[in-house]
């Protein structure tokens, strides 16, 4: 831990230190070197024991990791569909890419955790390197982007995200990746890497629910800014293939959202779920009332409160302890917003529209403020950041050296405090949110399996078929599609608790703590947090 | 911290001597100097009386209280008003009048105080909203900046 933050400070008080001539930056060897430096920190943070810190997977991650290995042994999800575009699940209808994803990775390490987080931190890591090279792209300046590259790979929320399985770190690579292609190739004139970042745009479409909502709002802010740029597009007749093509490719989702699966997710997530219904006035009720709800569910992801000192609360989604980011850069957030709006230039209207429209999918579900769905507002949060950082460092130029110390001194510490609340309380703290406890009893149960013809498992074990499924690697041959397979299997059964039978074959049972069965206790179930959540009997 | 997010320096205080129980229990079996230089008075004082103003002009705070609508209103009387530089420093110096509490007030009447602000903030907000529209519609506006 003391190298990561001695690393960090390095990088921090190099990017900052620089004469008038900006000999660090100009320097092609040095930006290099430091691009790299600081992919390999957003690294080393993202894989040091990803695999259970903070935590073993939770419900979803279990979810997507069994559909992946059920894809990838049988081609079926866990239902028995042959390769589906949406994955029922939880009758929550996960988006398909990232499960694909997790195929992957599985052919290469096996059902494991980390095969399920792998996709997740690989996105991660390269989001670093593709959001430096935007900014790079888009200011032209290097001290910009490598500081933007530093800031991501150390963000808090960034590494919640993805040191985890979830689909909305894969789905900001495809936002950041579509954007930088998109740019780069209105910039250059190419078309075929214009039509490339269309395409990737497409992939955030199955990747997150939330891309839906942010791709077709935020791409017609991007032609319209560099709209000179994209006359030459128009003129090129093939390009009008290749985006009825990359059109096509948005069809099946079309079909999707608007199917009955579709609405049914998108009804269960509404935020008119909040609004208060008055039978007797209509307008009220649809003009006033929802956009009064909408209007607070937006303007939470603009609380100061939320970003830098509470967060989320939601155990999964942040540390608790602290903000989604660190404090010490609300000062650098507050100027570089500020300078960013009076400026307006390209560079800056690219990232407050990004800012801008962020919140708004999340703003349509509950609940309010949800650090997952609104990941992408990280990237214009750390632009303004970084560019407050620069603001103030040209403000003191002649007490660069004391200022750039302090700065580092300052952020190296409560990275450090971040750190150490991340690997130290937040397991203890957060057990119950990641499913804590749930490994340890289904490993129990499949190492002891052979000496009972019965085995019972509470369903308080939430879900709890799916654990089993994963961690008890069972062959998904036996199990996609088959009827009842989420209550039983073989000699397995969920039952409900209390369990008031007594059967006479030998039995193992599954209880929540509080149940005091007849049998013979075996063993106490903890989890990290030391809470008693499992009890284990025989008869 | 503090009830409906109003907080006092009495709340501070009292967070703060909670926080750091909670943490050190927490760190049980680590290093002592470790767990004193991570959490101590000082930075989590800083931590936690940073929280404490920011939540008087906190979003989430704001619509427990007044109509969302309203935000706009209050930007603009803080960004396009003549005397913004006064707006702003009244508007920054609130919350140390909540946080010291001089008059202790109960939770009613701090939050009509609030609101009374707010709204206040609100209607210059709007006067000078429509004087901005009525001179750009007579011409006025093109004339001055020109």
């Amino acid at each position: 831990m003391q190298l990561l933050v001695f690393s960090f400070h390095l990088i921090s008080s190099s990017i900052l230190q620089s004469d008038k001539n900006y000999r660090l930056t100009n320097s092609k060897v040095r930006y290099i070197f430091l691009y790299f430096l600081i992919i390999i920190l957003g690294a080393i943070l993202r894989l040091y024991s990803v695999a259970d810190r903070p935590h073993d997977l939770y419900v979803d991650e279990v979810a997507i990791g069994y559909n992946a290995y059920s894809i990838l042994k049988t081609g079926r999800d866990e239902y028995g569909n042959i390769f589906p575009l949406f994955f029922r699940s939880f009758n929550d209808y996960k988006l398909p890419l990232y499960i694909y994803f997790t195929s992957v990775s599985e052919f290469f390490f096996g059902e494991t955790q980390l095969a399920v987080r792998l996709p997740s931190v690989l996105a991660g890591i390269i989001s670093v390197a593709v959001f430096s090279q935007l900014i790079k792209v888009l200011s032209g300046k290097r001290k910009l982007s490598l500081l933007a590259g530093f800031f991501l790979s150390v963000s808090s929320w960034h590494l919640q995200f993805s040191r985890a399985g979830f689909e909305a770190s894969l789905s900001l690579l495809w936002l950041l990746a579509g954007t930088l292609f998109i740019i780069s190739g209105l910039k250059k004139k190419k078309n075929v890497i214009f039509c490339l970042g269309l395409a990737i745009l497409v992939l955030g479409l199955y990747t997150y629910h939330t891309a839906r909502i942010f791709v077709p709002v935020f791409l017609p802010v991007l032609l319209f800014l560099f709209g000179k740029e994209t006359v030459f597009l128009w003129r090129i007749k093939r390009n009008w293939l290749i985006l009825i093509f990359i059109a096509a490719l948005c069809v099946p989702f079309i079909f999707y959202a608007f199917s009955q699966e579709g609405l049914i997710r998108a009804g269960s997530e509404s935020f008119l779920q909040e609004v208060k219904v008055e039978v007797d006035n209509y307008f009220s009720n649809i003009i006033i009332l929802d956009f009064s709800q909408f209007w607070k569910n937006y303007s939470s992801y603009f609380s100061l409160d939320y970003l830098f000192f509470w967060g989320d609360q939601i155990g999964r989604h942040s540390v608790r302890e602290l903000g989604m980011n660190y404090i010490y850069q609300l000062p650098f957030f507050l100027i570089g917003s500020y300078f960013s709006l009076k400026r307006k230039n390209k560079l800056d209207i690219v990232f407050i529209s990004w800012f801008l429209i962020s919140p708004l999918a999340t703003s349509l579900a509950v609940p309010n403020p949800h650090a997952l769905r609104s990941l992408s507002i990280i990237i214009p949060l750390v632009y303004f950041v970084s560019l407050g950082v620069i603001k103030v460092s040209d403000r003191v130029s002649n007490k660069k050296i004391p200022f750039s110390i302090l700065t580092a001194a300052v952020s190296s510490y409560f990275f450090l405090s971040y750190l150490h609340i991340y690997y130290v309380h937040y397991p203890r703290k957060s057990s119950p949110d990641w499913s804590g406890g749930y490994k340890e009893a289904i490993e129990f149960v499949r190492d002891n399996e052979f000496k009972y013809e019965n085995i019972m498992i509470t369903e308080k074990l939430n879900r709890g078929y799916i654990y089993l499924y994963f961690y008890g690697n069972f062959d998904p041959k036996y199990i996609s599609g088959k009827n009842n397979y989420q209550k039983d299997s073989g000699k397995y059964k969920f039952v409900t608790s209390p369990f008031q039978e007594k059967p006479k074959e030998m039995t193992l049972y599954v209880s929540p703590f509080w149940e005091d069965w007849h049998g013979t206790q075996l063993k106490k179930i903890y989890n990290r947090g030391n809470d008693w959540v499992f009890t284990l009997w025989e008869n | 911290m503090g009830e409906l997010g109003f907080c006092t320096i009495h709340d501070w205080f009292t967070n703060l001597s909670i926080q750091l129980i909670v943490d050190i229990t927490t760190d049980t079996g680590l290093p002592y100097l470790l767990t004193r230089f991570l959490h101590n008075k000082f930075a989590e004082g800083i931590y936690l009386g940073a929280r404490c103003y920011i939540l008087y002009l906190d979003s989430g705070k704001l619509s427990l209280f007044i109509s969302p609508f309203l935000y706009p209103l209050i930007l603009v009387a803080l960004i396009e008003s003549r005397w913004r530089k006064f707006l702003w420093l009244i508007f920054l110096t609130m919350p140390i009048f909540f946080i010291m509490d001089p008059l202790k007030l109960d939770l009613s009447g701090r939050i009509l105080i609030y609101r009374i602000f707010m709204m206040t903030f609100a209607v210059a907000g709007f006067i000078k909203a429509v004087l901005f529209v009525k001179r750009k519609s007579s011409g006025r506006y093109e004339a001055s900046s020109a």
